[in-house]
């Protein structure tokens, strides 16, 4: 490592290995049109883009009604009619996965928003202010929320404030995955603030403001967006994790969680109600990492896949 | 040596305390008042008195917090409200069934993520590295609760071959390590994916280095530099990636514990939060944190050992 001095707490080598071998990525040009060239991204784009566009126009496009009951047909395997089977109550799992987008996708990108902003700002700060009182309260306040157990954490909060609103839920899930980011911003900005152009700005008298957000941001940035493609898939899940044990979105909106459960429930009736919304997940968490793999080397041309 | 291992601890008290006042400071987050919550259907003025006196809810703040941390210190972890049974023995009941869950499942990991990942970095840039790179990539972005669904669904409903519920026989130990199988390989599959990459990864930048080279112009063969030379240097990441994975592990297997029906800490804090016993929870997380903490703690003494600049610091 090059700087020993980051080098000297588990959870800071922790995100530094993180760092090293998934992130290494510059600032570039064109990266949206960079990401589609290579076959992981256009994946990756292709499933995120369905995602979105699934949220978007959820009710016009499921082929059943998603809530409607019909008890006659209840644990259908799949057919032409229900392409996934239908649940113990006879509802249609493929127009309920996708109504379920509606919820879980503006959770998940309000989410990532949050963590970026938040993440980015205190990770400057603290690279900025090394050695400096500031510095030590934010790693204290990292070290603190780091050492939960991250699920744990998340879910105690969710039952004692109550999921019910999804403010709620996005508060919580930002303070869960907010300290990662700063830890490997703050790394990036200490070798950044060594730079030459920082140190001419600082004897041209310019701003701290204006050197925090002008001059570190648009070079600290880049690995934290690789991060977010990614933390997108792990926010989604945790969500589902969350409804799984009935603390996240509430009934009746429906969630991929939920449904999972219900499959587990009924797991000797029929697998079918647990297959849907396993297929759902995994095409997800796929989709974001082929997204984030290609955002990568767009942003670091230099690497192939998987290095 | 000693300097540093004091300089870790003097820190780690410091994280604790933080982690403490958190802790305390989520029973303030309770809506309402939080006696009648904890106390739910059955609350009427007396056993509302008693609750909050019981509890200390009607003094102010820093007494609460102050009486919070002294009986931490003396092993008073909480209470159950409900029964008033103290939490710490059944949470140490229940920790040895948490603790070889993830021992088990970091075992199989290490095993099988450290051998593909020598294998990998050893014959590099040919098939068999390419089949890896590609499995460990799908490995990684598996999600625990999903696979232990998919393992449930095909090697317990379908084909029978293991038990689907429950944590085995007392007293049996084939019975007990039979019932970890499924659920132990869930939790193992993301790290197996984590490890291989990061033993891969960190072994190719050793044997890239001058040294290795030296040693490879001085005609040692290749299989005993990996292991006398390189090994030891890619050993630092292994260690803490290993040691602060087995750490997550013991609150992270919550979802696993709850799937597959077994006695384990996070299950005891889900069915604690469930029944809104808050205190029970407190305690449970606070175990847990300490758990995890005394990991760190060593993990920084064996990495320190490995590579002595960590501690020159």
């Amino acid at each position: 490592m090059k700087n020993s001095k980051n080098n000297y707490s588990a959870a800071q080598r922790w995100y530094n290995i993180k760092r090293r071998f998934l992130y290494q990525v510059k600032k570039q040009k064109r990266v949206l049109i960079n990401i589609i060239k290579t076959p992981q991204g256009i994946v990756g784009t292709f499933i995120i883009a369905g995602l979105i566009l699934c949220a978007l126009a959820g009710p016009w496009i499921t082929p059943q009604d998603p809530f409607k009951i019909v008890i006659a047909n209840r644990f259908a395997p799949p057919s032409f009619k229900y392409l996934l089977g239908t649940d113990f109550l006879g509802r249609d799992i493929l127009s309920r996965i996708i109504i379920s987008t509606r919820v879980v996708v503006p959770i998940s990108l309000s989410v990532i928003a949050i963590i970026i902003i938040v993440g980015m700002t205190s990770g400057m700060v603290a690279g900025y202010y090394s050695n400096t009182i500031v510095e030590k309260i934010i790693i204290w306040m990292f070290d603190s929320i780091n050492t939960f157990p991250g699920i744990i954490l998340v879910l105690t909060l969710a039952a004692i404030v109550g999921s019910s609103s999804k403010i709620v839920l996005i508060l919580l899930m930002s303070l869960w995955r907010f300290p990662g980011y700063g830890r490997i911003v703050r790394v990036e900005t200490l070798s950044v603030k060594e730079e030459v152009y920082i140190k001419a700005a600082q004897a041209l008298g310019v701003k701290e403001k204006g050197i925090l957000f002008h001059h570190i941001m648009p070079n600290v940035i880049a690995p934290i967006i690789v991060l977010a493609g990614m933390d997108f898939g792990v926010v989604t899940m945790m969500l589902a994790g969350l409804s799984f044990l009935g603390m996240g979105v509430q009934p009746p909106a429906c969630s991929l969680g939920r449904m999972l459960q219900e499959g587990y429930v009924y797991i000797h009736q029929s697998s079918w109600m647990l297959v849907g919304p396993i297929l759902a997940l995994s095409v997800v968490m796929i989709g974001c990492s082929l997204f984030s793999a290609g955002l990568r080397i767009a942003l670091n041309p230099k690497e192939s896949f998987g290095r | 040596m000693g300097k540093y291992i004091a300089k870790r601890l003097v820190l780690l008290i410091f994280t604790l305390m933080g982690v403490m006042i958190i802790l305390f400071g989520m029973i303030y987050l309770i809506p309402g008042d939080p006696a009648v919550i904890m106390l739910h259907q059955r609350v009427n003025p007396e056993s509302k008195a008693l609750i909050i006196h019981r509890l200390g809810l009607d003094q102010p703040m820093l007494i609460r917090f102050g009486r919070y941390f002294w009986g931490v210190l003396h092993g008073d972890f909480g209470v159950y409200v409900m029964t008033n049974r103290a939490v710490l023995p059944e949470l140490l009941r229940v920790l040895p069934y948490t603790l070889g869950l993830a021992t088990f499942a970091m075992g199989i990991s290490i095993i099988i993520g450290v051998t593909l990942g020598i294998l990998a970095a050893f014959y590099k840039d040919t098939l068999f590295d390419h089949i890896v790179t590609v499995l460990s990539t799908a490995a990684v972005s598996m999600v625990d609760y999903v696979a232990a669904l998919i393992l449930l669904l095909i090697f317990a409903v379908k084909l029978d071959w293991f038990p689907s519920l429950g944590i085995g026989e007392r007293g049996n130990i084939i019975d007990q390590l039979y019932h970890l199988i499924l659920p132990a390989s869930a939790l193992a599959i993301s790290w197996v994916g984590y490890i291989e990459r990061l033993v891969r990864e960190s072994l190719g930048e050793v044997l890239s280095s001058d040294y290795i080279k030296t040693a490879r112009l001085f005609g040692i063969p290749k299989s005993s530099i990996v292991y006398k030379y390189a090994l030891r240097n890619a050993a630092k990441a292994v260690v803490t990636v290993v040691g602060l994975g087995w750490g997550v592990l013991l609150g992270g297997a919550v979802f696993i514990e709850i799937i597959f029906n077994r006695l384990g800490l996070g299950k005891s804090i889900i069915q604690a939060l469930y029944s809104r016993e808050y205190f029970a929870a407190q305690g449970g997380i606070l175990v847990i944190v300490i758990l995890f903490v005394g990991v760190v703690i060593i993990v920084d003494i064996i990495c320190a050992y490995i590579d002595p600049r960590i501690r020159l610091r």
